[in-house]
């Protein structure tokens, strides 16, 4: 544990780690500028990406500090239930972009997901998407920086304002001067350094437990049930996430999941990126095998938590708990877990690395979402809406500047978050809001050719106000004795959360699921009302753009090296490792 | 990453020896930290006696040193 509260102390040769870090990063973007003088190659990275180049950096976008703190917090909560997240809330969406959903994305060579919407449902839907997806991004953005401070202050007690400043600024010379192909290059690398940084946790930590069977034991003495993947999913009174298996499997794994991996243009964006079709698709089957093997870096780490830390005399409890409000001796929070148990395990150098992973994993989910900004921004929002016709180094510019205004706004809005509870709810918030909405309508404008454009649009906006419907509906507390209602973002009312998830007790997880599926359905319902009432384009403006009016595509060469076969090994596997976790 | 043919455009240095040299000089840190430290491990480091420290960072030492190694830009024939 460190001195002054804090829990890790770093000795000189950690700060030397972190500072070559920073140095790193900075004098790539100011290398790769020279790369970055188009628009093809500032937004698009050039279109030179291979297979594992697009699929290390589609996985390690997602792969943010946020993401691993998070889920590993939420193994440590609710035990093997948190493996869902890499497993059916992931493995099926990702294989269904790179199979089904990439050859339309990359045959129609459009810039962007809001792109896609452009060709299939007409420019006021692309605006809808293009103007939402800026907002959620940048929102999201400044969670992350919110967050990297708030860790670093709490873990190491830097000073917030200080981190905020110098990580984000960081962030928007390497991204302005090096665009997409800076942001994947630092994804890459960060990619490496958490795997490098947090691989000896899991392995230091089964060691001392005595492997992976022990480990297992141990968790059910301090908690029994929290060892199963799906056996105690058949009531949410079964479990302390107050999950069922409806909601992982209808809301995590169909609506969030697919949402997220299908259609969020951060994700997308990455393996669009790619010099080919079947690196594409090869990327993101890629991407798919090395989300699965991240449960060795979050859950394990998670279940560490439950049964090392307890023994040794520290209790992990929620955010809001009463004793961490009174700061008791041996208290921390769930979201602590890891840095935890890299105070246990990493001495001087490999505490530098891990510390530096944690930094890298911020700063390029930053990055990744600042470029996915600047892209949207300048081809779906400025350029139809604001300035149709220009140069491209115009837009390129403009693609510059919006990378170091989005920086700017999302500092501003960083302190948004500080009524939420859990750091990974507001992303789900954000996800629910937008991304489902945008699934449904865009597999059904890819599937379904009768699809009309104003199902486009008034599918997805009434899916929008479905799902923030919904939210405030949960929010909503009876205003006291003389009636009405009151609204309050920090708390939610029992009997609404049981209108919508069947279950009052149902955790923030659990509501989100369950209201992401809902709105699903409503788009889904919405956009199928709206076709059969209004007017389909033609088959001819169809083409390359919906299933059956596009030619087959399917990438030839040996089998081993085709996306399908990858596809129905990763299936098996993950077949396997749930009956394995049952 | 693409290269472009000979004589035209500038030549991106692979990212792999960007990362090769990366974990190379920090697997050369750790190791050398777990070196220094072989007979007096930091307090409260727990399993300190296996020394990961060192391991650690000789293994990556080596995994960047392969990556240098092979992705070390050569001379156009």
């Amino acid at each position: 544990m460190g001195s002054s509260g804090t829990l890790l102390t770093l000795a000189p040769v950690d700060y030397g780690i972190i500072v070559f870090y920073f140095a790193l990063v900075l004098g790539l973007g100011v290398y790769l500028k020279r790369f970055a003088a188009t628009g093809e190659d500032f937004f698009m990275a050039g279109h030179k990406l291979t297979a594992w180049i697009a699929g290390l950096s589609f996985i390690s976008a997602n792969l943010s500090t946020l993401e691993t703190m998070g889920w590993s917090a939420m193994a440590a909560q609710d035990g093997m239930i948190g493996a869902h997240a890499y497993l059916i809330g992931a493995i099926p969406a990702i294989l269904f972009l790179g199979v089904v959903m990439m050859p339309f994305y990359y045959i129609s060579r459009i810039h962007s997901v809001p792109g896609y919407l452009k060709l299939r449902f007409g420019e006021a839907s692309r605006s809808l998407a293009g103007i939402s997806f800026a907002v959620m991004t940048i929102f999201v953005c400044g969670v992350g920086m919110f967050s990297m401070a708030r860790v670093l202050n709490l873990i190491l007690g830097w000073e917030m304002q200080r981190t905020i400043w110098i990580s984000s600024l960081c962030v928007a010379v390497y991204v302005m001067l090096g665009g997409l192909l800076s942001a994947i290059l630092n994804e890459v690398l960060q990619y490496f350094l958490i795997w490098l940084g947090l691989l000896l946790v899991p392995i230091l930590g089964l060691w001392e437990v005595g492997g992976w069977h022990n480990l297992l034991r141990d968790i059910d003495q301090v908690q029994p049930g929290l060892t199963h993947l799906w056996a105690n999913l058949g009531s949410p009174k079964n479990n302390p996430a107050g999950m069922d298996w409806f909601g992982i499997v209808f809301g995590q794994g169909l609506a969030i999941s697919f949402g997220y991996w299908c259609t969020d243009f951060l994700q997308v964006q990455r393996v669009m990126a790619a010099k080919d079709l079947r690196s594409a698709e090869n990327g993101t089957i890629i991407g798919a095998g090395l989300k699965m093997l991240a449960i060795i870096i979050v859950t394990i780490p998670g279940l560490l938590g439950l049964a090392v830390l307890s023994k040794h005399g520290i209790h992990l409890v929620g955010e809001g708990a009463p004793e961490l409000q009174q700061h008791l001796p041996g208290y921390h929070s769930y979201n602590d877990v890891l840095p935890l148990l890299m105070c246990r395990y990493l001495g001087p150098g490999l505490l530098g690395l891990g510390v530096t992973a944690m930094i890298a994993g911020f700063m390029s989910g930053m990055a990744g979402n600042i470029s996915a900004f600047a892209t949207v921004w300048t081809y779906d929002v400025y350029r139809p809406l604001i300035r149709r016709q220009a140069s491209d180094s115009h837009y390129v510019a403009v693609g510059r500047w919006s990378s170091v205004i989005g920086v700017l706004i999302a500092i501003a809005t960083a302190y948004v978050c500080f009524s939420f509870d859990n750091i990974l709810q507001e992303l789900q918030v954000l996800v629910l809001f937008f991304i489902v909405p945008l699934f449904g309508t865009v597999t059904l404008g890819m599937l379904w050719k009768r699809t009309t454009p104003a199902a486009g649009f008034w599918g997805f906006l009434i899916g929008i106000l479905a799902a923030m419907g919904q939210w405030i509906w949960i929010h909503l507390l009876p205003a006291g004795a003389a009636g009405g209602w009151r609204f309050d973002m920090g708390q939610v009312y029992k009997p609404h959360v049981a209108e919508i998830t069947r279950y009052a007790d149902a955790g923030g997880f659990s509501q989100n699921t369950y209201m992401s599926f809902w709105a699903l359905l409503v788009t889904v319902v919405a956009v199928v009302l709206v076709s059969l009432a209004t007017s389909p384009k033609p088959d001819a403006e169809l083409k390359n753009l919906v299933m059956g009016l596009t030619p087959r595509t399917e990438v030839q060469g040996p089998w081993l090296q085709r996306p399908i076969f990858w596809a129905g090994v990763l299936s098996l596997v993950l077949v396997g490792i749930n009956l394995y976790l049952w | 990453m693409d290269r472009p043919p000979p004589g035209s455009a500038p030549r991106l240095v692979p990212i792999w020896l960007i990362i090769g040299v990366t974990i190379l000089l920090y697997g050369l840190a750790i190791a050398l930290t777990g070196l220094v430290r072989w007979n007096h491990p930091a307090p409260g480091v727990a399993m300190a006696q296996l020394h990961a420290d060192f391991w650690w960072g000789l293994f990556m030492t080596a995994l960047g040193l392969f990556y240098v190694l092979r992705f070390w830009p050569r001379k156009r024939p």
